[in-house]
């Protein structure tokens, strides 16, 4: 019996480009220099875990988790605020010129390049370590992310509408406000609140490098092998990332409908 | 959904909605502590970014290695999410899972992988299998395994049932209905989706290394602590390089199969 991919090609084509890609794959496997020596280290942290939890640092820890929320949602907020407007000037239908609408979409993949950790690590470094480099840092990168999208979500609306509006002779602006953004709007909204999302996540871990929230506590308690802290660090991670995206989640289906 | 119903405009809430949430913010902020006067500081941003200006490329080579750990680190990560998500979302998805247990299961370890944070996951390998690329690898294995196996199945979701109906009719297996109904509807979508976790595992990589596990993060987080700005610029010259291109290349594949 002979199939044929969805591609198209035969199935012997790629056959012959998944053993090349397997081949590649195992060679590659020493570069990861795996060590199984140290799994006793391991085995001694998840039995770390099913210590006691470390209870008296449960008020420092939703103090903590508290900021990581307000983090992300400053950021968040500010982060559409500032990428609205720069996603009309890069959506293909929406920007006055065209040069312009390519630029800008250029400088923010440049921007999306470096990951928010780099930023918020260049950031602590410039303004001193806290919650400003991270809401910063968050700021930057969301910023980098929802011009992408929103642009996105803007080229793909109806055409009809502008035709329609066009043809009542309406000002470019209006063609914007009327026949546009509106069309895109939902989905804009969907993409914050995913965004909201992602930076909670992210806000939790930049306290790696100084930059605000649960994170910095994750470090100390994993190298002072506190692990019945870092058990609660972890679950409270979990449960607040869970949480958000289950409300996320829902939020969005209800704008959906 | 009712049909031809005329769609009430949200504007009224979202008017009421927005500058609450503008207000929220500004007290959040105050409750965190940060201090509008701190905002001057920003100022010194461009002479401080002026010290990046000159790139030290000296370290070329061994920068360039480091990076090709980088990718391979992201690629691996890539393939175990591959390996635990395409079997998963036979069960995750509502309507191929032959029963809600099994569904139940499914999605909420994919949650549990998308709720842990990647770094997290590879300050905690680092323990178990010593610093290096190995536990960055398992790391973003685990982490974008919950992303991936959900938009899998999340997209045979989305699927009409018609499609499978027909095969089942024939009396197909619910695996011979995955493979010669449902993938070749949806192997396109995954195919944009696998690119963008692949992009998305090598950008992480790049910073994985702060917390030891390895790639070129860990010269960069020494060249940081040692306030060597040149070496840094350098290296995020070469991240952005290599990371803008593979955004290009996953955005290429995304939109030549769509």
């Amino acid at each position: 019996m002979k199939f044929v991919t969805p591609t198209g090609r035969p199935q012997t084509v790629s056959l012959v480009a998944g053993t090349l890609f397997l081949a590649t794959l195992l060679l590659t496997f020493p570069v990861l220099k795996a060590d199984f020596s140290r799994l006793e280290a391991f085995v001694f942290m998840t039995q770390g875990f099913l210590q006691e939890p470390a209870w008296d640092y449960l008020p420092t820890l939703i103090k903590l988790c508290g900021e990581t929320l307000g983090m992300a949602f400053v950021a968040t907020l500010i982060a559409v605020t500032f990428a609205t407007p720069l996603a009309l000037l890069a959506a293909r239908n929406t920007t006055p010129t065209t040069a312009l609408g390519s630029l800008t979409k250029t400088v923010f993949s440049l921007i999306r390049a470096v990951p928010d950790m780099i930023w918020a690590a260049m950031l602590a470094g410039a303004v001193g370590i806290g919650v400003l480099p991270g809401v910063l840092a968050l700021i930057i990168s969301s910023t980098a992310f929802l011009v992408k999208v929103f642009s996105e979500s803007l080229e793909v609306v109806d055409p009809k509408p502008i035709e329609g509006v066009l043809a009542h002779g309406a000002s470019p602006l209006a063609v914007r406000t009327v026949a546009i953004v509106p069309q895109a709007a939902p989905d804009m909204l969907g993409l914050s609140l995913y965004m909201f999302d992602v930076n909670v996540r992210c806000a939790t871990i930049l306290g790696l490098v100084g930059a605000g929230g649960i994170g910095y506590d994750l470090t100390t308690a994993t190298k002072l092998q506190y692990w019945d802290r870092l058990f609660l660090i972890i679950l409270a991670i979990f449960l607040m990332v869970t949480l958000i995206d289950r409300l996320s989640t829902y939020l969005r289906g209800r704008l959906v409908n | 959904m009712a049909k031809a119903q005329p769609s009430k405009r949200p504007f009224p809430t979202i008017w009421i909605i927005i500058p609450t949430l503008f207000v929220a913010a500004g007290f959040t902020a105050q409750a965190l502590g940060i201090d509008p006067a701190r905002l001057q500081d920003l100022s010194r941003l461009p002479a401080y970014f002026q010290d990046y200006k000159n790139p030290d490329f000296t370290d070329l080579p061994k920068y360039a290695a480091l990076m090709l750990e980088t990718v391979i680190m992201g690629l691996w990560g890539s393939v175990i999410n591959l390996a635990l998500a395409l079997p998963l979302t036979r069960y995750a998805a509502q309507n191929v899972t032959p029963n809600r247990f099994a569904f139940r299961a499914s999605r909420e370890f994919l949650n549990f992988c998308r709720a842990m944070p990647d770094i997290l996951l590879a300050l905690v390998f680092t323990v178990g299998f010593g610093p290096g690329p190995f536990a960055g690898a398992l790391a973003l294995g685990i982490h974008s395994t919950g992303f991936l196996g959900k938009t899998f199945a999340e997209s045979i979701e989305r699927l009409p049932k018609a499609n499978s109906e027909g095969l089942q009719a024939c009396g197909a297996s619910p695996w011979q209905t995955l493979r010669f109904s449902l993938w070749p509807s949806i192997s396109r979508e995954l195919v944009g989706y696998t690119a963008y976790i692949v992009y998305r595992n090598i950008l992480v990589a790049t910073t994985l290394g702060l917390v030891g596990a390895g790639g070129i993060g860990v010269e960069l987080t020494q060249a940081f602590g040692f306030f060597q700005k040149g070496k840094v610029a350098a290296i995020l010259v070469l991240i952005i390089v290599i990371v803008a291109s593979i955004d290009l290349a996953a955005d290429q594949i995304r939109k030549k199969i769509s």
